[in-house]
């Protein structure tokens, strides 16, 4: 279980989040949404350790994570098995390759990402996002340059993945799902 | 490619005439020989003993201080790097390094050391701050997202290493290799010359000059530029294939 409790963080002088408080309980499905610049990232981030709150507190009780950041941060002359192995540490090629055919189309697993489009990396960076058991999953605009249907199929993949555990999602209020446990939005607490 | 080869051979047979004009102009040898005289030179200092060895000598010693000059030039970058005060107390020796005319060093380290090992440590010192700078500042070119994702994700070193520095260190250091190993050339046989060390090249070089063999300096100096280029690309080739293998 992953708390915050009246977490504040301001950027030039602006509270883009203001105490907030938060509990993600194992199974659950979260939601942060906002317009841009409004703070989500900054609060996948704060959970993920990369930013201090300026006040309040996050207590993360040793979980350790799956993210997806905003940008896909793929390793550009490597293709998506090598990815998933340089990242996670998998140690063969075929089982991460595995992986990949139920998000990633055939001819596209053994290019380099560099020569994939946006979406085909977004659902490759999904993939190292989930790949591996975590307790809990900070993803950040997931289905962004997806469309409808590879949106839904990667909804489905992660809801199977992260069977058990915490997900939040950093999302644009029309991709919501209509089953999630608590939506959290910015600039409208 | 064919069109592009040809331009080269072109411009090549362009300045050879121009070269060609220049020695029948000034009509006389010692002054200046041409292209014609250089290669009879050439081709009468290659059956002999004397010349191969030189060549070794040269050779051996180049590009044994270029090699370990280079591979402690990336070494010393990779743990600067890692810790910033070595970073600190290595500025002012690789800015020396860089900076001190090779002529210095010659005579300081003839002084000292003699001329049998003096090209080997003129090229050592000649390579080391170029890999040095050049490996220090591809790794600080690393792409800090990516970095933060490899801390995240807990990637090992080897995968740190393969997948995020490498591909922002290759392109700086192949151009910091072809310019340190023309560099070693340059410098080790400068060094030869000025120690006057027995069997290489630079000594056939200043032996040609005492007797005014101006086709037999060129032909040694066109020897020179062969070994240079074909060191430069025998290092960028393995440097390639190292830098582009294991993708199994």
């Amino acid at each position: 279980m992953i708390e915050l409790r009246s977490v504040t963080k301001t950027y030039g002088g602006a509270a883009c989040i203001h105490k907030l408080s938060l509990t993600l309980e194992p199974g659950g499905l979260y939601c942060v949404t906002g317009p841009s610049g409004s703070g989500k990232t900054t609060l996948l981030r704060l959970i993920m350790g990369l930013e201090k709150p300026d006040s309040g507190e996050i207590i993360t009780n040793g979980a350790d994570f799956g993210v997806m950041f905003q940008e896909d941060r793929l390793l550009e002359g490597f293709d998506a098995a090598d990815n998933l192995r340089l990242a996670l540490g998998i140690k063969s090629r075929p089982a991460a390759r595995r992986e990949l055919p139920e998000l990633l189309e055939e001819d596209a697993l053994d290019k380099p990402v560099g020569k994939l489009s946006g979406g085909q990396r977004r659902r490759i960076a999904l993939v190292r996002a989930m790949v591996l058991r975590r307790s809990c999953y900070l993803l950040d605009e997931p289905f962004a340059g997806l469309d409808a249907e590879s949106a839904a199929r990667a909804l489905e993949y992660i809801r199977r993945m992260a069977r058990g555990s915490a997900v939040l999602m950093a999302l644009h209020e029309k991709d919501i799902p209509a089953d999630v446990r608590r939506v959290i939005r910015l600039n409208n607490q | 490619m064919w069109a592009e080869t040809a331009k080269k051979l072109g411009a090549a047979a362009f300045w050879l005439l121009i070269w060609q004009a220049l020695a029948l102009a000034v009509h006389n040898s010692i002054a200046l020989a041409g292209p014609w005289e250089t290669v009879l030179a050439l081709f009468s200092l290659l059956p002999t003993g004397d010349f191969w060895l030189a060549v070794g000598g040269s050779a051996l010693r180049i590009i044994g201080g270029f090699l370990l000059g280079s591979a402690l030039g990336v070494l010393l970058a990779a743990l600067a790097y890692r810790f910033r005060p070595l970073r600190t107390l290595l500025a002012p020796l690789m800015g020396a390094l860089k900076a001190v005319p090779v002529a210095s060093f010659v005579i300081l380290a003839l002084i000292s050391l003699g001329s049998s090992m003096l090209a080997l440590l003129v090229t050592f010192t000649v390579s080391l701050p170029i890999l040095y700078l050049a490996t220090l500042e591809g790794l600080g070119a690393a792409d800090g997202k990516l970095l933060e994702m490899a801390a995240m994700f807990r990637m090992g070193l080897g995968s740190r290493i393969r997948g995020i520095y490498l591909p922002a260190l290759v392109p700086g250091l192949r151009s910091a290799l072809a310019l340190a190993s023309g560099m070693a050339w340059k410098s080790g046989i400068a060094a030869e010359v000025i120690g006057q060390t027995a069997g290489t090249l630079g000594n056939e070089l200043y032996r040609a000059k005492i007797y005014l063999e101006t086709d037999k300096v060129l032909a040694v100096t066109l020897t020179a530029v062969a070994l240079a280029w074909l060191t430069g690309k025998l290092v960028l080739l393995i440097f390639d294939l190292w830098g582009g293998g294991d993708r199994d």
